[in-house]
């Protein structure tokens, strides 16, 4: 008989935690590398683009992971027998 | 007697207090027990809604009103780097780190942040060390956040309240009702302390647009007009290189915000695993829509007062609502600005009170007293941490804004350790020696990138100096835990079983 193996929680499992992790180093970088694309005094909706481009991929980035976020919920609740 | 225009700020002021010290001292916040884990944590738990606003509240400091206008002031649009740490934050600590936190904390009862390390690192010296080296970090950041409210209610009373006067109101209402309530009349008071700054800042941002009598496209041309290094990175004075842009925001903000010690009591007083997952999930929107309107305010207040520079910043806007805005109004504001300060405030005094009195006195001290001795004795540390904070808050604030920056370095140095608990992996990387070493190994390395840095270091490699700590925290850590006894096997076997079944269900059935 052979020990279990030990399983490690770095990684990601299901489909569903690696696209949360795919999405959210995606938007990561966008915020990070694209703001310096789009550095310029440059007015959207009256705001500056720098501040506009940030803040919406911050929200875009916070809900993109709460929809994943919520399916990986349902998924663990069906697996506990929840 | 004619009533003067800052009296009305104090009528609201005083409404606000009243508000505050019945919600933090009422019947829904009195425990059915004496017991430590239901003073200085809440044993049944918080669910999502009081939860939720109590980790928003309290991860938004005296920075938020009025820091972040300043920062505007001074750096522009760099400002945009917190959008990453606000949403940074929740989808990776709160939801994949908090939640771990939560679900140990509530199989096993820990307290304070040093419970779970030691259960799994071992107990002894350990203890105080984690619990002396966390406090060392925290009373800087008490005390900036009593600081920045304070002078917002001196400045908005025309001085009328002197400056030490505003640091004891903040300071007694805070003992009032942590010693009368602990996590509860902590929690319970920053629900309404999250919701009127949420509304005070919105409201001043409409009140600017207002002022310049434009809108936000005038305001943008004002700036473009007067100084158009604000509208993009590096801003005016250089901040915002891409060094600091790809390090400040992550290593010097948000992987150490939520492992803050008031993050450990908030998260163990979850009521489950899911309240906190869902919080990490969705308490960014809340996070990020506090800022965005600190940009209309902070260049609002740029176009009145150009002129000021440095630490000046700061106070743009306390000097815009003084000259400007009508005594109510300025009333809810300043009410908003000690709301900030004192969410953070008093979450900090009762985390801090709750190691004193755990790890250090009934570890090390008096270890057989009963919950209620330590309980009595929790609350004269409370006294105590206030009355240190409202001391240092009157002192050299140059030096306490270097002590808050040090502050990020040190947390961010007990990174490791918290992942060698809550993320179990294939093997035991890390030992109590190691775990020590590299803390002090990565602590040396931060302050001398951070004192000596500018100096020594080339530009393109001039990241945080929290980075540059963790860069030789963690070899230092992994080498020491090499040659070093390995933590007790039973314990790490128990609290990976206890993290198996929440986070890695058998998918097999």
């Amino acid at each position: 008989m052979t020990e279990p193996k030990v399983k490690s929680h770095l990684m990601p499992q299901t489909l569903w935690e690696k696209l949360y992790l795919a999405w959210f180093f995606f938007c990561f970088l966008a915020v990070y590398i694209g703001t310096w694309a789009v550095n310029k005094p440059i007015p959207v909706l009256g705001m500056p683009l720098v501040f506009v481009w940030c803040s919406s991929w911050g929200i875009v980035w916070l809900c993109g992971c709460w929809f994943l976020g919520t399916k990986i919920a349902r998924e663990d609740a069906q697996i506990k027998g929840e | 007697m004619t009533v003067e225009s800052w009296h009305y700020t104090v009528i609201i002021v005083i409404a606000y207090s009243m508000l505050i010290l019945w919600l933090g001292t009422g019947r829904w916040t009195k425990m059915g027990n004496v017991r430590m884990d239901d003073y200085f944590k809440v044993a049944p738990g918080f669910g999502f809604v009081v939860l939720y606003l109590g980790i928003a509240g309290g991860f938004h400091t005296a920075f938020a009103i009025p820091g972040s206008m300043g920062f505007y002031h001074a750096h522009g649009v760099a400002f945009a780097a917190n959008v990453l740490w606000t949403v940074f934050t929740p989808l990776g600590m709160i939801y994949f780190i908090g939640s771990r936190i939560t679900c140990l904390g509530r199989k096993f009862n820990y307290i304070t942040p040093a419970d779970m390390l030691v259960d799994y690192f071992g107990d002894g010296k350990f203890r105080a060390f984690i619990a002396l080296y966390t406090l060392s970090c925290c009373v800087p950041l008490m005390t900036a956040n009593i600081t920045g409210p304070a002078r917002l209610l001196s400045g908005g009373t025309d001085g009328h309240i002197p400056y030490l006067g505003a640091l004891s109101i903040m300071g007694v209402m805070v003992i009032i009702y942590v010693t009368s309530s602990g996590l509860r009349g902590v929690t319970w008071t920053t629900v309404a302390q999250a919701i009127w700054m949420f509304v005070a800042v919105w409201a001043a941002a409409f009140w600017c647009l207002n002022l310049i009598d434009g809108d936000l496209l005038a305001l943008f041309n004002k700036i473009q007009e007067a100084e158009p290094a604000l509208l993009t990175l590096p801003g005016p004075q250089g901040l915002a290189t891409p060094q600091w842009w790809v390090t400040w925001p992550v290593f010097g903000i948000a992987l150490y915000w939520a492992i803050l010690p008031r993050g450990f009591m908030f998260f163990y007083s979850a009521r489950d695993v899911a309240t906190t997952q869902k919080i990490g999930l969705t308490v960014g929107f809340y996070l990020m829509a506090l800022y965005i309107p600190a940009m209309v305010i902070g260049f609002t207040a740029y176009t009145y007062f150009p002129e000021l520079s440095g630490s000046g910043a700061d106070s743009s806007f306390p000097r815009l609502l003084a000259e400007y805005a009508p005594a109510w109004f300025a009333g809810i504001i300043v009410a908003g600005g000690l709301a900030a300060g004192m969410s953070s405030l008093d979450a900090d005094t009762n985390a801090n009170s709750a190691m004193l009195t755990k790890d250090v006195y009934a570890s090390f001290i008096n270890k057989t007293a009963t919950d209620r001795h330590y309980i009595t004795v929790g609350r004269g540390f409370v006294v105590f941490l206030v009355a240190i904070t409202v001391w240092a808050a009157t002192k050299d604030w140059g030096l306490v804004a270097i002590m808050i920056g040090v502050t990020a370095s040190m947390i961010t140095q007990l990174l490791p350790a918290v992942l060698a608990v809550t993320v179990p992996m294939q093997r035991v990387w890390f030992t109590k020696a190691g775990i020590t070493a590299g803390i002090v190994a990565g602590l040396g390395a931060s302050l001398l990138t951070r004192v000596y840095g500018p100096e020594l270091l080339p530009s393109i490699i001039r990241f945080d100096p929290s980075f540059w700590g963790l860069v030789v925290n963690v070899p230092v850590a992994l080498l020491v835990s090499r040659f070093t006894a390995q933590p007790d096997p039973a314990a790490v076997a128990r609290i990976r079983a206890a993290l198996d079944d929440e986070f890695r269900p058998d998918r097999s059935r």
